[in-house]
């Protein structure tokens, strides 16, 4: 049986049966551009690993809850949007001060607590950021907010059309549209701007 | 051409700009308003050039053996045989009644082609398809013949004289919901999803 050939829907149906060669199928389909659009979110090349790995994992262990009436596509990239999105979520709390966490009332205890803001691991601009995502484009999209990034990769890197991406990451048509308008504005502006820099 | 910028000028609309800027042909009035306006031509080179950009961003894989750690993770459904493997080892009497009818099944053979050699398992093959759909067939008349004998036949047929256009709709109508309850119990029992509209892809995690 030649599973290449084979529909997203009728691998899922096989998957649901406990057919493991469809499973795999369907992760060789979809791990490119799982990781993708992970990796440019969350930056790191370790970490998109383990989040798509969860992703395929959720899925699979869901089978049962996906509505045949979608997409596979469209829940496969709503999980990773989900988790990549709670994962920077996460990642951002507890939120604290820079001068030490509100309970803290002793200065040894504000000095345990301070938030270090020369971290390599906290601090942005200083963060080994992989080959791979070097560039104009890459460091463009880095800047943009997270949704407008993630509507502006499924759309032109995926080419997934409007009405999927307003499925995947639950949000309005129109506010997609308006997300994707104002992500290229902030890409054209960002990427004039370094040829700016880089004329002068 | 229904979007209105500025007040004064009718552009194209942002799609259709998209579409083009991506790669798509322009329709002939389209073709005539490009034609005529800059500002829609920009925007869809615009468009058009942050396409090629992205087009050329490189592209990311996982690291290699990436399908095998998801796999050592995943835990599918066991396959049907599997579970009917593991629903005889947990109920023994069903266990116990299909290893009765296999026997019997193996013994009856084995009487049967001992007891007439001539009958090889072909012929037999043949046999028991002609004996059941013979059988079939007779059922068919059977049910016929009750249907006759018990008067239901010259019942509809004093209905007849009463049938209009009404009623034939109404029994139309009837037949069907019951062939669409047959239908969506049939779909439930094969695990489909008779309904095509549900709230959003559900949320997992």
């Amino acid at each position: 049986m030649d599973y290449s050939e084979k529909t997203d829907k009728e691998l899922v149906r096989l998957s649901r049966r406990g057919d493991e060669r469809a499973a795999r199928e369907l992760v060789h389909r979809f791990e490119r551009p799982v990781f993708s659009i992970v990796y440019r979110m969350v930056r790191d090349r370790e970490l998109a690993e383990d989040l798509s790995q969860e992703v395929f994992v959720r899925t699979f262990n869901n089978l049962d809850r996906y509505d045949r009436s979608y997409r596979f596509s469209s829940w496969l990239f709503k999980i990773a949007y989900n988790l990549t999105v709670d994962h920077l979520r996460k990642r951002e709390l507890p939120t604290i001060s820079v001068h030490g966490a509100p309970d803290a009332l002793t200065p040894e205890r504000q000095e345990a607590t301070s938030l270090n803001l020369e971290s390599d691991e906290e601090a942005p601009d200083d963060r080994l950021v992989a080959k791979e995502l070097a560039g104009e484009l890459e460091e463009a999209i880095a800047g943009l907010r997270e949704d407008y990034r993630t509507a502006i990769l499924l759309r032109h890197v995926e080419g997934r059309p409007y009405e999927e991406i307003s499925e995947i990451m639950g949000i309005p048509l129109g506010t997609v549209k308006t997300y994707i308008f104002r992500a290229r504005r902030e890409l054209r502006d960002a990427l004039s701007g370094s040829n700016e820099d880089s004329d002068d | 051409m229904n979007d209105t910028r500025n007040g004064t000028t009718t552009h194209l609309a942002a799609e259709a700009r998209e579409r083009i800027g991506m790669g798509g042909e322009p329709g002939p009035g389209e073709s005539r308003h490009l034609a005529s306006c800059d500002l829609c031509r920009r925007d869809i080179a615009e468009i058009g050039s942050l396409q090629e950009r992205f087009a050329a961003l490189v592209v990311l894989v996982p690291a290699a053996g990436f399908a095998n750690r998801v796999m050592a993770r995943v835990q599918l459904p066991a396959p049907r045989w599997s579970r009917v493997l593991d629903g005889l080892r947990t109920h023994p009497p069903r266990a116990a009644a299909v290893a009765a009818t296999a026997m019997a099944a193996v013994i009856g053979t084995f009487v049967w082609l001992t007891t007439y050699p001539q009958v090889t398992p072909g012929v037999m093959a043949r046999l028991v398809y002609e004996r059941g759909s013979g059988l079939v067939w007779q059922g068919v008349v059977a049910v016929g013949r009750v249907v006759y004998d018990s008067g239901l036949a010259t019942l509809v047929g004093a209905f007849r004289a009463d049938l209009n256009a009404w009623s034939a709709v109404g029994a139309l109508a009837t037949l069907t919901l019951v062939g669409m309850v047959s239908m969506w119990m049939l779909l439930k029992l094969m695990e489909v999803s008779p309904s095509a509209i549900r709230a959003g892809v559900r949320r997992i995690g």
